[in-house]
């Protein structure tokens, strides 16, 4: 069930009637009813792996803690993660693996015959399996205690606003939320249903249409040069933003409405500074997971200097596989672990220049500078990150210059000199709300005022989306990892 | 809670309603004085127009874009270009259907297209089957639109009643650009591609038309025999027409190996299967020869398979007097 139909906008009402009309002991069936109602929409028989993950790790999250020996709760913790890996392999990942052994071997002139496997992924796979490792790792790092309702970390697992596109929660802060007694709060739900009208403003009026530009140019890049090339990848960067981080206002504001806090994933990427910040606001609960689960594991930065460069490069590799499995998200994942390690090498000269031309001194200046510079890097990346393939990628790199403002001929897929118009008015207007949000609580700062102005900016935002989005119910982008 | 919730459920209520009363204003607004404006809707209010007046049409003009910019009605007595956008024969079978039996019209000649690219599964992507419910779902059932737009009962039922949902960027164009000059259905442009990158252009939009796709799709197939059946029917002589196209277009076309002998062979057995007899005007190296003309070519035309208004009067022209001279009045 995909949010932007309107079989969510009838699903949500009716769950949380449900969900506040029952006892507290009982709401974890509505839950994990709804939940599983929810995922099965889609394809039913893929419910199987989330019963198998939660199964596997209800199971291995005891067993570590009644286990006295130390390989036994390795055996158990190594158990978990198998498995969970391995379905995620299975579905995910193993035509890539297998082509990829193919193409090695070939080359060195031994025949390889790949067996295919013909399989769909699996809907939001990689973030449940990633938030039941995570649930399991903490038990065994002891930093929680494991879940002994089954029903309750089976609602954990598959929790519906953030099952198939996250955010990763933790079990610290998701599964005691299922032990509270929520009161129905009028301005809860209130300030849920304005973050997910924001969501759906970013999903439908600003992504999708931006979409039908990136898709006619990066499945076609070879008709295309210059300035339009630029065009439809900057697009895309607003595009992924605008898709992922509506979602997420979805799910934070769906689960707000039953009283439920997520964790923000994410924080204005594209206002950052440098790669390492933009990482710190970019799907912050994957970034998060990466570091506690794999960075630190691997030694982090208390390791020698080049260990830690290599620490880093593996973290973001890993990373863009988890994306997809194909070269172009590794190469994405290996761009942005360069450009972590390029910027930690060149932090000290970077300041000397900047004290030497005096940017120092115009602290703004260089700020501006500084945003523009990430921005620049992370398109190139979302270059990658878009392209069907790898050849693509790299002719959209090559051929950007010479520029040209000649735009005669340049098909631009259905979009009309007016949908271009009210694309670049919608990424205006989009992080304009995001500033004032952030320097004055626009949501905050509104709830003071007159009823009469507020519910006229709510219908305001309510007819853009109607007058202005694309009502095809395009699957949300990170649906596919 | 409960004081919290009946508070959010009556406030929830009144929301609602405002909101609701908005929309409708909004949506009526929107039929009366924007959808009114648009060119569908006005090749609309035009057939009625025509239809009260007249039970009877001499040539009607069937196809898409190409018809519909090619054939000034003026220039053939009491015609009609009942062409659109991106109308496959689905949407023509359609259109037709109303014409003959719910609005009782009779009709002597039908002039239908037949270009290279009219069974292209590439038609298929923007069918106006698939997205302008407001104006289909009026004359085409449901269960028809549904199956091949695969929109659900519901998305088409709500499309129709309001067609304001996601046109604000039709509001703004029909609000800001002048709309184009229509005469009798057909759509005057007065574009002109000289100006543009002819070479660059014709590729990608015979790339578009043919790469990737199914040369002839069974759909399109199935409601072109329908068309034809239908015409038999009610006694109504088929003109099958190829549109110019600019002389790159067929240089292109023939880079990209898209053949064109077994394609019309095809095309024109069907013909003959289903109404017997039936003629073919071929309009498609109109433009090849310059010498012939006044102006360059490519001055003739909007894009490489579109004639603009200055193409499209001598195409007209040359219709009438063709068809004349075939016994066709």
């Amino acid at each position: 069930m995909l949010f932007n139909s309107i079989s969510f906008l009838i699903f949500l009402p009716v769950v949380v009637l449900l969900y506040f009309s029952i006892p507290h002991k009982y709401r974890w069936i509505i839950l994990l009813v709804s939940s599983y109602y929810f995922y099965m929409s889609w394809k039913p028989e893929f419910i199987i792996l989330i019963i198998i993950s939660t199964i596997v790790d209800y199971g291995a999250s005891h067993n570590i803690v009644r286990s006295k020996s130390k390989p036994k709760r390795i055996f158990f913790l190594c158990f978990s993660l198998l498995s969970n890996f391995a379905l995620l392999f299975s579905f995910k990942y193993f035509n890539f693996f297998n082509n990829a052994l193919g193409d090695f071997l070939r080359l060195i002139s031994i025949p390889w015959d790949p067996v295919v496997l013909s399989v769909i992924l699996p809907v939001g796979i990689s973030f449940y399996t990633f938030q039941t490792v995570g649930y399991t790792i903490d038990v065994y790092r002891g930093v929680i205690k494991p879940e002994r309702h089954f029903g309750i970390f089976a609602v954990y697992v598959s929790f519906f606003p953030q099952l198939v596109a996250g955010p990763i929660e933790r079990a610290k802060n998701l599964l005691p939320q299922f032990y509270e007694k929520h009161k129905f709060s009028y301005t809860q739900a209130a300030d849920g249903i304005k973050l997910m009208l924001w969501g759906f403003f970013k999903k439908i009026v600003v992504a999708d249409r931006l979409a039908v530009v990136v898709n006619a140019v990066y499945n076609n890049t070879q008709n295309y040069t210059g300035i339009p090339l630029i065009l439809a990848t900057v697009f895309f960067a607003f595009q992924i933003y605008c898709d992922f981080s509506g979602y997420c206002d979805i799910a934070i504001g769906a689960a707000q409405v039953m009283g439920f806090r997520l964790m923000d994933n994410f924080k204005r990427p594209y206002f950052s500074r440098s790669i390492s910040e933009f990482w710190k606001r970019w799907h912050i609960s994957l970034s998060t997971w990466f570091r506690d689960y794999l960075y630190i594991s691997i030694g982090g930065n208390r390791v020698s200097i080049p260990r830690w460069y290599l620490n880093i490069f593996i973290v973001f590799v890993v990373s863009g596989l988890w994306h997809g499995a194909n070269w172009t998200f590794v190469i994405w994942g290996a761009l942005h672990g360069f450009y972590m390690m390029f910027g930690a090498l060149t932090q000290k000269v970077r300041d000397f220049i900047a004290e030497k031309i005096g940017l120092v001194k115009l602290p703004k200046l260089r700020t501006i500078i500084q945003v523009i510079i990430v921005f620049i890097l992370a398109d190139i990346g979302w270059v990658f990150f878009r392209a069907n393939n790898v050849s693509d990628a790299v002719y959209v790199l090559t051929h950007i210059f010479p520029l040209s403002l000649n735009f005669s001929g340049v098909y631009f897929g259905a979009m009309t000199r007016w949908g271009l118009i009210v694309a670049f008015a919608a990424i205006i207007f989009m992080e304009s709300i995001h500033f004032m949000q952030e320097h004055f609580r626009m949501r905050q700062f509104l709830s003071n005022k007159p009823v009469v102005l507020r519910w006229t900016i709510y219908l305001a935002l309510i007819f853009i989306i109607l007058l202005f989005g694309v009502f095809n119910e395009t699957p949300f982008i990170y649906f596919q990892f | 809670m409960k004081k919290e919730k009946i508070r959010f459920i009556k406030t929830g209520i009144i929301f609602v309603l405002i909101f609701i009363a908005l929309f409708m204003i909004i949506n009526f607004v929107y039929i009366k004085f924007f959808l009114s404006k648009n060119l569908q809707a006005r090749a609309e209010a035009e057939l009625q127009n025509f239809i009260k007046e007249k039970a009877q049409m001499d040539y009607l003009v069937l196809g898409d874009s190409h018809a519909h910019q090619a054939v000034n009605p003026e220039y053939l007595p009491n015609s009609f270009n009942l062409a659109h956008s991106s109308n496959t024969y689905a949407e023509n079978y359609y259109k037709l259907r109303r014409l003959l039996y719910d609005q009782k019209i009779k009709v002597k000649y039908l002039l239908l297209e037949v270009d290279m690219h009219s069974f292209s599964s590439y038609m298929k992507g923007p069918m106006p089957l698939k997205r302008e419910f407001w104006y289909y779902a009026s004359f085409v059932p449901v269960k028809d639109i549904r199956n091949i737009s695969g929109a659900s009962e519901f998305d088409i039922r709500i499309n129709h009643l309001f067609p304001v949902l996601g046109r604000g960027e039709d509001m703004l164009a029909l609000l800001f650009s002048k709309p184009s000059k229509q005469v009798l259905g057909w759509a005057s442009y007065d574009t002109n591609i000289s100006q543009q990158n002819i070479t660059k252009l014709t590729v990608q939009r015979v790339e578009g038309q043919f790469l990737g796709q199914e040369r002839i799709d069974p759909l399109l197939i199935e409601y072109y025999v329908k068309i034809l059946k239908m015409a038999r029917e009610k006694n109504i002589t088929v003109i099958l027409v190829k549109y110019p196209v600019l002389k790159q277009y067929d240089e292109v076309l023939n880079e990209m190996n898209v053949t064109k002998e077994d394609y019309y062979d095809y095309i024109y057995a069907l013909a003959s299967e289903h109404v017997g007899k039936y003629y073919v005007l071929d309009y498609y190296d109109l433009f090849f020869n310059q010498s012939k003309y006044e102006f360059t070519t490519s001055d003739y035309f909007s894009d490489p398979d579109h004639v603009n208004a200055l193409g499209a009067n001598i195409l007209s022209e040359k219709v009438s007097n063709d068809l004349k001279e075939k016994g066709l009045e």
